[in-house]
């Protein structure tokens, strides 16, 4: 349970996690009923409800977009009204303690 | 059918009738978009439908229709029509908060695809309407902004996720909504408070804009008063996006399409569903009228089977919060929407502001869902989803080869008390077990008043037709509504 | 060390820029050196509400790409993305979009000039981060123009024995297929092209050294080192046994300092949570047949253009004297950029004819020079000197003016082609150019020279005609080597005969 909490980076205090150990355990056993479902050994996964007849055909063409249009770049006025900080051009967080990814 | 006679007060008729009153010239754009204001502002305290109301932009637009209208240019598809946002659709200039305090200072810098359609349509946007915190939800309850409250019995919820649409449109605050339906989140608030409520086939209407809770199942959809306002609602917002590399090339159903008679058409009943546990006596019973209703307009019904729809529940509470935990990772504090201040490192940052900006359900549903893609489990819980998932769909392929449609209970049970499920996360769960199979498979899915319970809280009757034909659910809905609907009518409260 | 030879292994990851106008799921241009945060919208910024879109040329390009690798496309039936789940300032989703289970392209190989094959794995189309710069003070601060960028990762089977100097080889080859298929430009020092390889010594037990993740390499030069670093640092253990899960561990090249440094032990591997993209379709392999059959048109168009300029470029050679290994390196692949061309040109115009100009420049330009440019990155836009200041050099040094010696010292080797300058003017202001003016200088010389060392006089005309060159040798000295050694040993015979 930690370290999905870390993974998803959601914090779990003491008597919350108790709260959703038995939340995830009555969960969980509910969705283990999946496990007794014998087709599913052999169905493909299904992930993609309603493709496309011809998925390549409507590729977006390699263009930028018009000026002013939906798909445009976002103007940095707009950028500097919603980011909590910024330092000139870029946006600032509290270091990351791990160098590298 | 366009709701209502020619001096029915504008917040009994329906969308089109509104359109039709303002073309015909019998009210300005501006005195409607006035009128429905005004009740807002008057009657929304009782509900709380919604969070945001843009008096000024509305005006704005229904000014700029009327000279429209004076230069003589042919009224659009929704000329002047106010309709309602869930907050969780963008508007160009307006806060998009999705129920949350993590989008805290999220101002939309563009249109959603949706909302620059309807503005193209001659829409009026009113306002934001109040949802489950992420669309995640079955009552309105999950906001962070507080719970809105059923028109019909203010001590009982809308239903939800997009509680607020549906009741701003069940109490005549506006004659047209639009809302979110991942599991259920249009439809079931619809059947809670009486309204029309349509989830298109995935891939019909545009995403983009719409904030993303399960990526392959969310569409966007109308909730209106007929299924007539929803034909034409879907009409004006349907069709291929470049922003949505999901959206089809497909035209919509003509609107007219509702009005097709059912005579001949072959309608598919799930014996388990009608048998369902949870499935209250009041609903059974209107559900069985509107059955009887189909059967005396010339339609055969059948039992099919579904033999998988059982598992529908585990299924969707699999796939949509893998995906939503996915999605919801966007939500750090370090590009918009809520930082919370923290001395120390940038984890600490992310988690603080995770902490102070998600309700427990939406940290509920992320942790279930980076649980079952977690390392070592994802084959068991995601991938075993995913494949039972397959199941369901193939379920629908079949039945569809015996029956045009297949319908139901929308809900197991009619609007619940506030507070009633809210301890109990699989109870509320519970509540979507007739409305998660339609998204799992993509198929389109509308819910249609058929009439009230004992306590006289509305039922819906849901139909839902292969990929692709929602014109066979507007008829089969139609034909419903002509014979158990009261489009019309209101809460004594919003009378 | 104890026990058996240890073998060098080498997987290599790269990722290259693909040569698009817009971004890889967004139509943002792709703009190398704009102003932070300019290039960015909704999509590449991980707004709520907004959409990937795949960009039909970064699909396009990335076949190209593995075609010129010799890879097959979408082999397992279809193509697909994936998201790779986790938390990084410059990753604004909170995942990135990227190929896990069914890449574009699987297979291909890089056949190496020692016979060596590199297998290529496979390559498969991704979009890039933003850049995080760690400011001193406990800070971090983000650009995301680079968001959404097309790569192209190319990942290749383990070089089983492999040397720097093979890796260094394959990264060469990668480059040049890649910009053959107009896929990649993959200039390293424009970060087109960032290499990691993973290190790690085998021994014949079948025991191992843990794997280093190399990063930060930013020319070939770099990789050639940091890779023979890192394998003698690894040589000194811990091995571990065969079969035994072996550590990995990431390090950043210091280039000053020439070392590699620990950037973090991968203990517990990241838990990515991969699963397919449900925001993009599925391509099957029908779908995207079109495409492939353009891309192999194009590629095949390319290769021609190439195929022609080499077959061009053999009758040049063969104008120009040079041997097969010198017009496949100067001609072929032109791994000058064009330099030895316009010096050769340059040379013909002064009147030299080719067949001496060209195996004199060509025997320059891949010693000497090559060694100049490769020292400084390999980069030939260091080079400064001109097409007719290189021919001017040659000029010199074909009238006698400048010894062979005096020009590789105090030319080639020296700061002029980091300067350029006409080389006669260079010389002369070191007092090292020679030439008929010099004539006088050269008999005063001779004449001193054989003044002092009567010695060797007589020995010469005893028979010991060898001690000539001692005198020859000394009069080079005094003039600095300016004069001509076969002058030289005509004016000492003249003097010998008295």
């Amino acid at each position: 349970m930690r370290r999905i909490a870390a993974l998803a980076r959601i914090r779990l205090r003491d008597a919350e996690a108790k709260a959703l150990a038995k939340d995830f355990a009555a969960i969980l056993g509910y969705v283990d009923r999946l496990r007794t479902v014998g087709e599913a050994d052999d169905a493909e996964p299904l992930t993609h409800a309603v493709p496309a007849r011809d998925p390549a055909a409507n590729l977006r063409p390699d263009e930028p977009a018009e000026p002013g249009s939906a798909a445009a770049p976002l103007p940095f006025e707009t950028l500097r009204a919603l980011a909590p900080d910024l330092s000139g051009r870029l946006v600032r967080v509290p270091r990351v303690l791990e160098e590298g990814r | 059918m366009t709701a209502g006679p020619a001096d029915a007060p504008l917040h009994r008729l329906g969308a089109l009738a509104v359109r039709d009153r303002i073309a015909s010239g019998a009210v300005t754009a501006e005195a409607a978009a006035r009128h429905f204001l005004d009740r807002i502002a008057a009657r929304d305290g009782a509900i709380r439908a919604f969070l945001q109301v843009d008096g000024e932009g509305a005006l704005r637009a229904a000014a700029e229709i009327d000279a429209r209208r004076a230069r003589g240019e042919p009224p659009r598809a929704l000329e002047g029509v106010p309709v309602a946002l869930k907050d969780n659709l963008h508007a160009d200039g307006l806060r998009t908060t999705c129920g949350s305090r993590i989008l805290e200072g999220f101002v939309a810098p563009r249109d959603a695809t949706v909302t620059a359609r309807l503005r193209a349509a001659g829409a009026v946007i009113v306002g934001k309407t109040n949802l489950d915190e992420f669309a995640m939800g079955s009552s309105t309850e999950n906001s962070a902004f507080g719970p809105t409250r059923n028109p019909w019995d203010p001590a009982r919820v809308p239903g939800g996720s997009s509680g607020g649409s549906a009741a701003a449109v069940a109490a005549g605050l506006v004659p047209l909504a639009f809302g979110s339906d991942t599991g259920g989140s249009i439809r079931q608030p619809a059947a809670l408070c009486g309204v029309v409520g349509l989830k298109p086939t995935y891939g019909r209407v545009s995403r983009s804009g719409l904030v993303a809770f399960g990526s392959s199942l969310d569409q966007v959809g109308p909730v209106a008063r007929t299924v007539r306002d929803a034909a034409a609602a879907l009409h004006a917002i349907a069709g291929r996006d470049p922003l949505d590399a999901t959206s089809l090339g497909v035209d919509p159903p003509a609107p007219e399409a509702a009005a097709v008679s059912v005579a001949g058409l072959r309608i598919g009943v799930v014996r388990e569903h009608l048998e369902h546990a949870s499935l209250e006596p009041g609903v059974k019973a209107a559900v069985g009228r509107a059955l009887e209703a189909l059967r005396a307009a010339g339609a055969e019904t059948r039992e099919v089977s579904l033999p998988h729809s059982g598992e529908g529940i585990a299924v969707y509470y699999l796939v949509a919060t893998s995906e939503a935990s996915s999605n919801l990772a966007r939500y750090d504090g370090v590009k918009y929407g809520l930082r919370a201040g923290a001395d120390g490192d940038l984890a600490s940052l992310v988690e603080e502001t995770r902490d102070r900006g998600f309700g427990a359900e939406v940290k509920r549903r992320i942790l279930l869902g980076t649980f079952a893609l977690s390392a070592g489990y994802a084959d068991a819980y995601y991938g075993r989803a995913l494949r039972v998932r397959r199941l369901i769909a193939r379920d629908f392929e079949r039945a569809f080869k015996t029956v045009d449609a297949v319908v139901g209970p929308t809900s197991p049970t009619t609007a619940f008390p506030v507070g009633a499920k809210a301890a109990d996360p699989l109870a509320m769960y519970l509540c979507d077990v007739f409305s998660v199979p339609a998204p799992l498979a993509g198929i389109p899915a509308i819910s249609v008043p058929c009439g009230r319970d004992g306590a006289g809280l509305p039922v819906g009757f849901q139909v839902q037709a292969p990929a692709l034909r929602e014109d066979l659910a507007f008829r089969v809905a139609a034909a419903v509504e002509a014979a158990c609907g009261e489009p019309d009518r209101l809460p004594e409260a919003f009378a | 060390m104890t026990g058996a030879a240890a073998r060098l292994v080498v997987g290599v990851e790269v990722h290259c820029q693909l040569s698009t106008r817009t971004k890889a799921f967004c139509a943002c241009p792709v703009s190398f050196g704009a102003e932070p945060n300019s290039l960015v919208c909704p999509v590449c910024l991980g707004h709520p509400g907004a959409l990937p879109a795949l960009n039909r040329g970064a699909l396009e390009a990335a076949i190209r790409g593995g075609l010129a690798l010799g890879a097959s496309v979408a082999p397992r039936g279809r193509t697909q993305w994936d998201r790779k789940n986790y938390f990084y300032p410059d990753l604004p989703k909170g995942y990135q979009i990227t190929q896990y289970a069914h890449p574009v392209c699987e297979g291909g190989e890089v056949r190496l000039s020692d016979g060596t094959v590199v297998r290529v794995r496979r390559a498969h189309l991704e979009e890039d981060t933003g850049k995080s710069s760690h400011a001193g003070d406990g800070e971090t601060l983000v650009d995301f123009n680079r968001c959404g960028t097309p790569l192209l990762e190319v990942v290749t089977e383990p070089i089983d024995p492999a040397t720097p100097e093979r890796v260094e080889e394959y990264l060469r080859l990668l480059q040049e297929r890649l910009r053959l298929a107009g896929a990649s430009e993959a200039a390293m020092e424009k970060g087109q092209m960032r290499c990691e390889p993973n290190v790690s010594l085998a021994r014949a037990d079948g025991s191992s050294t843990g794997i280093s993740e190399l990063k930060n390499l930013n020319s070939f030069a770099a990789v050639r080192e940091a890779v023979a670093h890192e394998a003698a640092r690894l040589a000194g253990g811990p091995w571990h046994p065969p079969g035994a899960a072996v550590p990995r561990a990431t390090f950043g090249w210091d280039d000053a300092g020439k070392r590699t440094v620990l950037q973090r032990t991968k203990e517990t591997a990241a838990d990515y949570r991969y699963f397919p993209e449900p925001d993009l379709p599925v391509l099957p392999a029908e779908s995207i047949a079109p495409l492939v059959a353009r891309a192999r048109e194009a590629l095949a168009r390319a290769e021609a253009a190439r195929d022609r300029a080499s077959g061009a470029a053999r009758e040049d050679a063969t104008l120009l004297g040079l041997d097969a290994a010198q017009a496949d390196a100067l001609l072929v692949r032109d791994l000058t950029g064009g330099r030895f061309r316009g010096a050769a040109a340059a040379a013909a115009a002064a009147g030299i004819p080719e067949g001496e100009a060209g195996p004199a420049l060509a025997a320059w330009f891949l010693g000497p020079l090559a060694g100049w440019v490769n020292a400084r990155g390999g980069d030939w836009n260091a080079f400064v000197p001109s097409a007719a200041e290189v021919a001017a050099a040659l000029a010199l040094q074909r009238g006698r003016r400048a010894t062979p010696q005096v020009v590789k010292e105090h030319l080639l080797l020296g700061e002029w082609p980091g300067a350029g300058g006409d080389p006669g003017a260079v010389l002369s202001a070191k007092g090292l150019l020679g030439g008929a003016a010099g004539e006088d200088a050269v008999r005063a010389a001779c004449a001193e020279v054989f003044a002092a060392n009567g010695d060797i006089v007589a020995k010469i005309r005893a028979g010991k005609t060898a001690a000539k060159a001692a005198l020859v040798g000394q009069v080079m000295k005094r003039t600095r080597g300016t004069a001509d050694p076969a002058r030289v040993g005509a004016i000492l015979d003249e003097l010998l005969r008295g």
